[in-house]
């Protein structure tokens, strides 16, 4: 890892470069469980904030740069540390307490909407990568203007009519099972 | 709002501001479809999904008797094997004498190229000549995938794939290097893909192509001879 400084992790995290991402897992994940398991988290907790504090990071990096002045290993931390309060926090519904954790670990306000932002948007794509193929497919191609009558022909030659119909059932079915799901109750609370 | 008039516009708006429902409802519309259009960052979770998946710790097996068990009945398989089974021309033997991963060739000729690419491909063979082909295959494949016209980092992703003993993708991707000969690693490409063919139990396409290295003269012609002596 001697040779991968904080730019060229960020540049990787970036360009979802798979051998960088490999690295910082193996590198980094290991301190990330010892935190997770000694605040009474499984290993499969610790996968989970791991990963989310990375697509975290990208989702900065997509609107600004990261400036890392001391290691980012210490960054990283950070942001899990920060992930796991929240998510204990959020079960035992101790907003205060959370707030306490976030003074604690200097989060940019910048992070903070994001990581409020990540955990819906999550949360909508986990029921998005539950539809049919047909629909995720159907969907996305709506959603990128592309016209109809190019997206009957990529369908299999089907009507218009059909496509208009199946993206109306698509999109119903998606939302239906986003608010059936018991997770979206409590950020509908928020 | 395309399809509302003016009127029908003014109407909504009014709407949305007393109907708390509603505008939740389209709130969280909107909210869903830019979710789905992070494509980006479906991939990236998949991408670490993988890798932290695929980092599972081996088992090892805990009995201190079953080691020198195990090790008898493998020297005695393979006694059985040469004395019976085993015949001159095994495809598989062939592969194993002939193959030798291609040297690495990085050098500074390189950097005339961007710093971030300079460091990503210096890494690349770093990996390669330790030698971790998981980790070079990973970052050549990074490499080709944003630029398809990089042969070199296909070529070098086939032979960190054929180091893995992932046969089949590394079939692909040398079998895609043969079909231009206008590269660097033309010639190469041939040899590796003619013994990957051999690996993998093809040994019609292998004849073929060891032909193609005598008769176009390609590198490698002498031991292409000396396998399909063998094989014939």
């Amino acid at each position: 890892m001697e040779s991968l400084n904080n730019e060229l992790i960020i540049e990787g995290i970036r360009s979802q470069n798979p051998y960088i991402l490999n690295q910082i897992y193996t590198n980094y994940f290991p301190e990330i469980r010892k935190f997770i398991i000694d605040n009474n988290g499984t290993i499969q907790d610790a996968k989970d904030i791991f990963q989310e504090a990375i697509i975290i990071i990208y989702r900065k990096l997509k609107v600004e740069n990261i400036v890392i002045t001391k290691s980012f290993n210490l960054y990283l931390i950070g942001v899990c540390r920060y992930l796991w309060y929240r998510q204990v926090a959020f079960v035992k519904n101790e907003s205060e307490q959370l707030n306490h954790f976030a003074e604690y670990e200097r989060l940019p306000e910048f992070e903070i909407d994001e990581v409020e932002k990540n955990d819906k948007y999550k949360l909508y794509q986990f029921h998005f990568k539950q539809l049919g193929i047909d629909c995720q497919k159907i969907l996305e191609m709506f959603l990128n203007n592309v016209p109809i009558k190019e997206i009957a022909r990529k369908m299999g030659n089907t009507s218009e009519n059909y496509i208009k119909s199946r993206k109306y059932k698509c999109k119903e079915q998606l939302v239906n099972n986003i608010k059936n799901d018991p997770r979206f109750a409590k950020y509908e609370k928020k | 709002m395309g399809d509302l008039s003016a009127e029908e516009s003014t109407a909504f708006e009014k709407l949305m501001e007393t109907d708390t429902e509603l505008k939740a409802e389209l709130n969280l519309g909107k909210e869903i479809n830019e979710a789905i259009l992070e494509s980006d960052i479906m991939n990236l979770r998949h991408t670490m999904s993988e890798i932290m998946n695929k980092k599972q710790k081996p088992v090892f097996i805990k009995n201190p008797f079953l080691w020198p068990a195990t090790a008898a009945v493998f020297i005695l398989a393979m006694i059985i094997n040469t004395l019976f089974i085993s015949s001159p021309a095994d495809k598989n033997d062939i592969f194993k004498k002939y193959y030798k991963a291609y040297p690495s060739v990085y050098s500074s000729r390189s950097s005339q190229k961007q710093l971030r690419d300079q460091q990503c491909l210096r890494i690349a063979f770093e990996q390669y000549e330790k030698p971790d082909f998981e980790s070079a295959g990973l970052l050549f494949k990074e490499m080709w995938i944003k630029d398809s016209t990089n042969n070199m980092a296909k070529f070098y992703l086939s032979i960190a794939l054929i180091e893995q003993n992932k046969m089949n993708e590394a079939e692909k991707y040398l079998n895609e290097l043969t079909l231009n000969k206008q590269h660097l690693f033309y010639e190469q490409s041939v040899w590796y893909l003619a013994l990957v063919y051999l690996n993998n139990n093809k040994p019609d396409e292998a004849e073929r192509l060891l032909n193609k290295i005598i008769s176009e003269n390609l590198s490698n012609k002498t031991r292409a001879k000396q396998i399909l002596k063998s094989l014939n």
